[in-house]
């Protein structure tokens, strides 16, 4: 299927980078709205390049910070570590930008010292390039410019190809529900535009693959499989709360660690599964930080002891999952606020006497808020300002601005104790830390019982909670974290990486409005980050420097985490990578390669490594010499019509006669199954005649002449290599009757076969998506 | 029940319902060296060591004791001033455990003639993630590589362990692979894809001639590939698939030197990356070992670890002696910053940016301490032409000392240096390893 760029022309500079560049050169620029170039500029826009990134940034922002020495006025900005700092900024500017000194705006009159002190002194000459452009700014806040953002963001990906719909339904597909497309759902959106993808992603958004997927791509975040060993979760528990907490303990062995396995599974993923069931009941994802309930199956509901108070549908389904409200030892209801109060997230990320919940609330900041306070408390701290103040994080300007923001949030988590167990301070918060709140509002003296409850409402209304939940969606989805602003004008990629990240950050944003105007159903969010650009692009026409650096991130060329090349490889050829059908899956396990192919522990390894090592690529192509050994015979062993790799081919079909010719008909089939096989496990669609199809049928060819002559001179055998015949059947172990059976080859077509298939397998396309 | 998703929550678990196939006899039982496709590295060995969560230097190479049983808000709790030792030129903490009081002086006066210490390092922050980053790049800000993955990308870019990483902060930017070591007894069927028996040469899945088939269109399909891909992240990430391919012999070797592991994680991560230095396919590594954020009962949790982390160095010398590659290893121990001085409510410590390090090995002039703090641990300026302590100096920085580990290293020239600049006034500039 031919692909067109989304545009051929090639696009004008950015208007963000003209404006840099107009800026930089000292040109000012002449009306407001539009750039030289007649794009549109926002006012918005113009404030960044032209006010904030030119001078204010630095001028301005140095005193007039949440813990500068202008901290107590009403000009306070935000860094742009903040999530939304420009249009925090902006609004600050548009309020003081109502007030005049003598005729002059406020703004103006003070670094200017029109007709007013300025505690700073002068900072703007009148009539320079940064007064002007402030002046500019303060007549546009009276009618702001809004631009249509998707002209510029067409601009960017002008010159990008992207994947069609059915290219981009196959990668959807194997990256949400761990298969290949059916035929059916295929014909349902080829050639039918981007949006014929959603029906196809709405009944893939209800396989259980996908919530395994779900599970998986949040537990990165959340990390709680790390209690999924042994009891590990249900030893995190309050046993005087949940006296029943071991009822496994009855049961016979045997029957005991499958019990127990289920029942510390449920505790371990009860975030896991409370998302799961959120997102399969098309329930606002708000109920992440503000369901009243927890989520638990029957294992994990005996242990909380509530079993009895569930309406199974089938309690005997493990996997089978329910609300319940859990009971503090006092027998109380426990106020639910969805993974905040759960025994699992607070374990997770713990507290003790002295951090007093602050952890968990840079946690909460980090996951709900896209607020990575870390980052905005990162810059030069003097010492000596710590030491010679008493309680520095009340009072010490390098330590208030962060701790203004996590403080208050750290206190409405007050009554959950270190064990994460509901126990409130019967001594109140601490007198010597700011009161309990969020974002500048007091926690309701009513609400102290309930203050977590509260903090998921203050979240859930929280502009930065949909942004929260598409950068995490976006991460899981593409595999790579979501673009940050750069900060840093003197690295020679500054300009570009700005351009890409505001072209992501209002893609982003508007698919967290979409998100929001949904009643916050995640799915919308899987299925727009799926028709993106970000999930789609796959090649590029442009070839200058400036627009490749642009480009930098952008491409299919994300290396599958182990979990999702196991799902592929069982995908692809019909079985997975394991030894033994109740064995191990290699990429599975912790014993085997899941570390080494750079996967996490979610305990000491918490980061995926994403590009290959010399390991990671010996270990595929461990891969797929194994499963080009075990997978081609074993798919030989079927009926043409019930193959998954070969069904155009029989064993028998040699590409030269006894004679040295070519039967063209097998030639033919050869060839057919080769493109077919590119298709199949690469994806890629190529000519029957190409020069992909003619590399793989040399090597079929070469492969088969070498093993002729082997088999001629006796150095070969007749017969496969034990491990890699097929005398079977693998899932059930039935013995395949003698004429089913690969053991030998006579004609050594199934070794060359064995060499085409690993040749796939190995590629470069079959580890990326 | 559903068979495949138990299967595989079971492996998350540990829940073991099926013994792993064993393939071969022994792991080191019969190797077969390819001959190498690349050069190995012999040259300097980083291996770059991070105390996380922020360490008490107080506690240890920059001792401040305690000035009296009356002493209200003392340095420490756990020793006199008076008490503190020296091991050459080096004062030290007179810290031991309950089976070994005098561990610290153990290690000091083993190995002062060849420790360098760095104190009053001024980290000019107090958060993990800015602290890690600004000890192991050198610089404060995000945008930075590790300097493990700057030499490595300079030494031995396409080695195919070239930059291993046990923690700390290993960002690479793109320069080079990371590699990640998991459980060493699957070692052996990495390093030997092309085998079913790996102690067999002969049991390989394909015959020799189909193996070398096979890579010949793989060498001709990532030309193709090369050719056709534009977009510079599918570039980078095909490249990096192929180097890592090119290595793929050079991993064979790392069996050779493998030892009998130990139990203790540190040991085996020195293990397993001095094994990999001296197979040569590896040129830096980042260590960690955690658990030094003790805001709670600080001298009972953090001093066993800073003993811990003595006993890792120790090993790591021992070990390199014994692989006979000492002389080319260097050692470079930090952290996130320091711990306040005094103790909070809880008898913690919380977070201080003034740091020390300590280096030692290859071209590190050992018996000396430079820089200093004063008596509630605040940096001393030092005079960075004499090193001597100096108000009217500078405040020794993670950049001055990146800087001088780049010239140690010779890479300080280097294209990919440069394209991570450390640029230092002249008048700043400091010769810190001698």
């Amino acid at each position: 299927m031919a692909r067109e760029p989304i545009n051929k022309h090639r696009r004008s500079w950015w208007t963000g980078a003209l404006l840099s560049v107009a800026a930089v050169s000292g040109v000012a620029m002449g009306f407001a709205g539009c750039n030289s170039g007649g794009d549109c500029v926002s006012t918005e826009e113009y404030f960044q390049t032209e006010v904030w990134s030119t001078f204010m940034s630095e001028t301005c922002f140095s005193c007039h910070n949440s813990q500068g020495q202008a901290s107590h006025t009403e000009f306070i900005l935000r860094s742009s570590d903040w999530p939304g700092y420009i249009e925090t900024n902006l609004a600050v500017l548009e309020n003081l930008a109502r007030i005049e000194v003598d005729g002059v705006p406020l703004l103006l009159a003070k670094p200017t010292l029109q007709g007013i002190e300025h505690g700073g002194g002068m900072q703007l000459e009148p009539g320079s390039d940064e007064y002007k452009a402030l002046e500019s700014l303060m007549v546009q806040l009276e009618e702001p410019v809004r631009c249509d953002s998707s002209v510029a963001s067409a601009e960017f990906f002008a010159g990008v190809t992207l994947l069609n719909e059915q290219e981009t339904l196959r990668k959807a597909s194997l990256a949400l529900v761990g298969r290949l497309p059916t035929s059916e759902e295929v014909a349902r959106v080829r050639d039918l535009g981007i949006e014929a993808l959603d029906p196809v992603l709405d009944e893939m958004l209800q396989e259980e693959e996908f919530y395994e997927r779900l599970t998986e791509l949040w537990n990165d975040i959340l990390l709680t499989d790390r209690y999924l060993p042994g009891a590990d979760a249900i030893d995190l528990l309050d046993s005087t709360a949940y006296p029943n907490a071991y009822w496994f303990n009855e049961l016979p062995e045997g029957v005991l660690e499958e019990q127990r396995f289920y029942a510390n599974v449920g505790v371990a993923r009860e975030n896991l599964h409370l998302i799961q069931y959120l997102v399969a009941n098309d329930l606002p994802f708000t109920g992440v930080v503000t369901a009243p309930y927890v989520v638990v199956n029957p294992g994990a509901a005996k242990t909380y002891g509530v079993f009895n108070n569930i309406s199974w549908e089938d309690p005997n389904d493990p996997w089978e999952l329910q609300t319940a409200t859990l009971q503090a030892s006092d027998g109380t209801a426990l106020p639910h606020a969805g993974v905040l109060s759960s025994a699992m997230f607070l374990n997770r990320f713990p507290t003790t006497d002295t951090n007093r919940n602050r952890h968990r609330a840079r946690m909460t900041l980090l996951f709900f808020l896209a607020t990575d306070i870390l980052r905005v408390g990162e810059r030069p701290v003097d010492s000596e300002s710590i030491s010679n103040l008493p309680n520095p994080t009340m009072n010490a300007n390098d330590c208030k601005g962060c701790h203004s923001v996590i403080d208050p949030i750290a206190g409405t988590f007050q009554n959950w104790s270190q064990a994460g167990t509901y126990a409130p301070r019967e001594e109140g918060w601490y007198g010597d830390m700011r009161l309990p709140g969020f974002e500048g509002s007091d926690l309701p003296e009513g609400d102290y019982p309930t203050s977590i409850q509260w903090l998921g409402e203050q979240i859930a209304n929280d502009e930065r909670f949909a942004l929260s939940v598409v950068q995490i969606m976006y991460r899981g989805i593409t595999g790579r974290e979501a673009l940050v602003e750069p900060n840093d004008p003197s690295m020679d990629s500054y300009g570009a990486d700005l351009v890409a990240f505001k072209v992501q950050q209002q893609i982003l944003d508007d698919i967290a409005s979409k998100f929001r105007d949904s009643s916050y159903n995640l799915k919308v969010v899987i299925k727009e980050l799926v028709k993106s650009p970000y999930f789609r692009a796959q090649n590029t026409s442009e070839d200058s420097e400036e627009r490749l650096t642009e480009l930098s991130k952008l491409g299919t060329a994300k290396f599958l985490s182990p979990e999702q090349l196991h799902r592929k490889i069982e995908a692809v050829t019909g079985y997975p990578w394991r030894n033994g059908v109740n064995g191990t899956d290699y990429l599975l396990s912790g014993n085997e390669y899941r570390i080494f192919y750079g996967g996490i522990d979610s305990d000491s390894i918490i980061e995926r490594i994403d590009e290959p090592n010399g390991l990671m690529a010996n270990i595929a192509t461990r891969m797929s010499n194994e499963m080009g050994c075990w997978a081609t015979s074993r798919d030989f062993s079927k009926s043409p019509a019930d193959r998954l790799l070969f069904p155009y081919v029989e064993p028998s079909f040699v590409p030269e006669e006894e004679n040295g010719f070519a039967v063209p008909a097998v030639t033919d089939a050869l060839k057919a199954n080769i493109q077919y096989l590119y298709l199949h496990i690469l994806g890629e669609q190529v000519e029957l005649n190409g020069p992909e199809v003619n590399r793989a049928f040399e090597l079929f060819v070469a492969i088969w002449e070498d093993g002729k002559a082997g088999l001629a001179d006796e150095s070969y055998s007749t017969s496969l290599p034990n491990t890699c015949r097929t005398t079977s059947d693998w899932w059930t172990g039935e013995p395949l009757p003698e004429e089913r059976q690969i053991v030998n080859d006579p004609d050594y077509t199934i070794r060359a076969w064995m060499g085409v298939v690993t040749y796939l397998l190995a590629d470069y396309r079959f580890l990326h998506e | 029940m559903d068979r495949r998703k138990f299967l595989s929550l079971a492996a998350l678990a540990g829940f073991g319902v099926a013994s792993p196939v064993v393939f071969g006899r022994s792991r080191r039982g019969n190797v077969h060296f390819e001959p190498l496709g690349l050069e190995p590295y012999a040259g300097t060995f980083f291996m770059i060591i991070h105390a996380g969560g922020g360490w008490d230097p107080t506690s240890l190479c920059d001792p401040k004791g305690r000035l009296s049983e009356d002493e209200v808000d003392p340095m420490n709790q756990s020793y006199f001033a008076a008490d503190i030792e020296e091991a050459g030129n080096i004062r030290y903490a007179p810290l031991g455990t309950e089976e070994n009081p005098n561990a610290m002086r153990d290690f000091f006066t083993k190995h002062y003639e060849r420790l360098l210490v760095l104190n009053g390092i001024n980290m000019r922050t107090n958060g993990h993630d800015g602290g890690t980053r600004h000890i192991a790049s050198g610089r404060l800000a995000e945008g930075y590589p590790a300097f493990g993955a700057i030499h490595s990308s300079a030494r031995g870019r396409d080695l195919p362990m070239t930059f291993l990483s046990f923690g700390g902060y290993d960002e690479t930017m793109g320069l080079v692979a990371r590699t990640r070591s998991g459980n060493t007894n699957a070692l052996a069927r990495i390093a030997y894809p092309d085998r079913y028996n790996t102690d067999d040469e002969a049991a390989t899945f394909h015959s020799p001639a189909a193996n070398s088939l096979i890579k010949s269109a793989q060498e001709e399909r990532y030309n193709h590939l090369r050719e056709v891909e534009k977009l510079p992240q599918v570039q980078h990430s095909l490249d990096l698939l192929w180097s890592g391919r090119a290595g793929s012999e050079e991993l064979k070797k790392l069996q050779q030197y493998l030892p009998e592991l130990s139990n203790n994680g540190f040991e085996r991560q020195a293990q397993v990356a001095l094994a990999a230095y001296k197979a040569g396919i590896a040129t830096s590594v980042n260590m960690s070992i955690g658990g030094y954020d003790t805001h709670g009962n600080h001298d009972a949790t953090h001093i066993p670890r800073l003993l811990n982390l003595l006993n890792g160095i120790d090993f790591i010398y021992e070990e390199a002696q014994r692989q006979g590659v000492w002389q080319n290893v260097v050692v470079f121990v930090g952290s996130d910053f320091g711990r306040t001085p005094g103790y909070n409510d809880g008898n913690g410590k919380d977070h201080w940016p003034i740091s020390s390090a300590m280096l030692m090995g290859k071209g590190i002039q050992g018996n000396r301490v430079i820089g200093a703090s004063d008596e509630r641990h605040n940096a001393r300026k030092v005079n960075p032409g004499s090193l001597a302590v100096d108000d009217g100096g500078i405040f020794i920085e993670p950049h001055h000392i990146h800087h001088d580990l780049r010239k140690l290293a010779g890479i300080s020239d280097h294209e990919v240096s440069r394209q991570f600049p450390i640029l230092i006034p002249e008048d700043e500039k400091m010769s810190l390893f001698g």
